[in-house]
């Protein structure tokens, strides 16, 4: 019996496959269920909007779209433009910019090791902006070539503040919580208030850039989505294949590099690819805050820090929040013809700001 | 010609050779030379500042010497790549950083690094080295924990098993027992000589305890001011004139009375008057 204990016990440790401990191990199932969730959530948000347009007309049109679907058309033309040109475009938009910003605030906070780095919060959307309005008022931008140029005048000017933050907020070899907010907000403000003496200085015809700049996708097609998808692909490319070095860089960067990361090479990639898609997000959405800190939380309360389920359950649940942020403000929008619709960027902020604070204040339990 | 000419042994293990380091210009080691073959339990004692921490940060490469040469297996650390460095190199930290909310087989498998592909992940092959790291360490049991929940004892073996992840030819260890209670002390040291001796491994370990360097280290380099003052065996190393020139205090040292190895003593009083001792 004593011989019996002592060989199982033997066997258990010399086949203790701890593979089932690792928590990655349920990433591709969550990854497949969001992904699903979301196609379905841009089907169902399709119906909501000004014009009366059931789901089953929606899932019609779209059905008939596909090849080799050609059924008669039940539903009147118009009902078809609404569906394909005006609502889809925008919902494709506010997915992708959902995603970028939820995706961006990860690579922050784990490169700067601080879950409160956001891209509004420390003056990286700010920095967009102005170089996005910069680019709107060349006098390229009239044609679509140059507006293409639009995500590159923001890109440059979200990496002007990405590293202006980065250089005042440094102490020594840290970047502590307190100096990254103080100097986000500082050359988020900074940058603000050049943007917004841009604007009134501006003439009138470029007044419709300050409903742009609240965030919002109301005035999405699909050519803009076009211009903004291979930005927001290859940053996000970029992020996920480098989410495997960022959990090494979760230890501070001397471990990191003893344990073979070239720590500044990443760092720099890193911050590149996130402040890219940052400015392509911007660029189209306006400044949006609070997603980026929002849902990379969530998802690490739920699926834990690797950084290989954060980066792709981030993206996705982003999508999620901001496509549902949109219909909400659509359906508002329903309940009366005269009420002027609420910028997405107003109900990011409603929601992210108390939850900000939140998170300021408590920060008992370990979810970093 | 000249390699394969060479002996053999040459090759093996840590060799440094003069090197000078510091920060910001300043030179904290100043032409420090060893050598430490496989299997060698070797202790770096000193005062605080002394350089321990430098010498190690030039031998794992992340403080660029400004003179000198360290070669690990016969090749300079200067021409490896990082991930090949970490291949040879596991080292322990003093007070390391861990992120809280890492369980201890996930902050472990961090030690494979150095084996993986930049984008690929690991194979049940690193998951196994990882889990005997573990059982090693005797942190196996504790896998599905946060680094959060472990106490100082606990995490400075989940940190050594990563360390022992990274399936190092050369193992750095900076204070690894400091402000640990006693019995961790004792555990810690344990394993650490007995992964020297059974893996062969070179075991470079700084220590401010003295008593447990003598204990347990093959041979002792006392470090002053960037140099090494003293290096032998624990007995011609520990001494009373050697620890009164270095550290600048008297004590009193005598042999262990189990097994012979010197044993400071400290004496009350001893700090400010030099003559202490004698008037006992």
């Amino acid at each position: 019996m004593k011989q019996a204990i002592t060989q199982s016990k033997d066997k258990s440790t010399a086949l203790a496959a701890p593979a089932h401990m690792l928590r990655g191990r349920h990433r591709r199932w969550a990854i497949v269920g969001l992904a699903t969730t979301l196609l379905v959530l841009i089907v169902l948000t399709a119906a909501v909007g000004s014009a009366r347009i059931s789901v089953a007309t929606v899932y019609q049109v779209l059905l008939h779209r596909l090849p080799f679907m050609s059924a008669a058309p039940a539903w009147t033309a118009s009902a078809e433009t609404i569906v394909i040109d005006i609502r889809l475009p925008r919902i494709v938009m506010a997915a992708v910019v959902g995603a970028s910003l939820a995706l961006a605030g990860a690579t922050y906070q784990g490169l700067f090791r601080n879950p409160l780095a956001d891209p509004y919060l420390i003056g990286v959307s700010q920095g967009a902006a102005l170089g996005a309005v910069l680019g709107f008022l060349l006098p390229t931008a009239v044609s679509p070539v140059g507006m293409g140029l639009v995500p590159l005048t923001a890109f440059t000017g979200a990496l002007l503040a990405a590293t202006a933050v980065y250089l005042l907020a440094k102490v020594g070899k840290t970047l502590p919580m307190t100096t990254l907010i103080l100097a986000g907000v500082a050359v988020g403000a900074f940058f603000s208030s050049v943007t917004s003496y841009l604007l009134i200085a501006s003439s009138d015809k470029f007044r419709g850039i300050i409903t742009w700049l609240v965030g919002g996708f109301y005035m999405s097609n699909w050519s803009e989505v076009m211009v903004l998808l291979p930005y927001a692909a290859i940053g996000t490319a970029v992020i996920l294949l480098y989410s495997r070095p960022l959990n090494v860089m979760q230890l501070d960067e001397e471990q990191a590099q003893q344990l073979g990361i070239n720590v500044e090479r990443v760092k720099l990639i890193l911050l590149a690819a996130a402040t890219l898609i940052t400015a392509a997000a911007v660029s189209f959405a306006g400044t949006i805050g609070f997603v980026g800190i929002l849902v990379p939380h969530a998802v690490r309360l739920i699926w834990g820090p690797d950084h290989r389920s954060l980066m792709p359950l981030s993206a996705l649940c982003g999508a999620i929040f901001m496509v549902l942020t949109d219909a909400l403000v659509r359906g508002l929008g329903m309940l009366s013809s005269n009420l002027t619709e609420i910028p997405v960027g107003v109900v990011t902020a409603f929601l992210g700001a108390p939850f900000f604070l939140y998170l300021l204040r408590q920060r008992k339990r370990a979810v970093f | 010609m000249t390699a394969t000419a060479r002996p053999r042994a040459m090759q093996l293990g840590l060799r440094i050779e003069g090197i000078t380091l510091g920060y910001n210009g300043k030179d904290v080691v100043n032409g420090v030379s060893l050598a430490a073959m496989p299997g060698e339990l070797l202790g770096l004692v000193g005062p605080n500042g002394c350089g321990k921490s430098t010498l190690i940060r030039g031998i794992s490469h992340v403080l660029q010497p400004r003179s000198g040469h360290v070669t690990v297996e016969g090749k300079d650390i200067t021409s490896l790549r990082r991930q090949e460095l970490a291949r040879l190199i596991g080292v322990v930290p003093q007070n390391p950083y861990l992120p809280q909310a890492f369980t201890v087989l996930e902050l472990v498998l961090m030690g494979r690094t150095p084996y993986l592909s930049r984008f690929g992940s690991e194979a049940p092959r690193d998951i196994k080295i990882a889990w005997q790291a573990m059982e090693t360490t005797g942190v196996h049991g504790l896998a599905e924990r946060r680094i959060g929940e472990l106490s100082g004892g606990e995490r400075q073996r989940v940190v050594v098993a990563r360390a022992l992840a990274q399936e190092p030819k050369i193992m750095l260890l900076d204070e690894p027992t400091a402000s640990l209670d006693i019995n961790y002390q004792v555990q810690i040291m344990d394993m650490v000589s007995k992964l020297c001796h059974e893996h062969m491994l070179v075991v470079l370990i700084a220590l401010h305890d003295l008593n447990l360097a003598a204990q347990y280290c093959d041979r002792l380099l006392m470090l002053h001011q960037g140099k090494i003052r003293f290096n032998g065996p624990p007995a011609s190393v520990i001494t009373r004139e050697s620890i009164r020139s270095v550290y600048g205090v008297d004590v009193y040292v005598s042999s262990h009375p189990l097994n012979q190895l010197p044993t400071t003593f400290v004496v009350a009083g001893a700090g400010s008057s030099p003559d202490t001792i004698e008037k006992v």
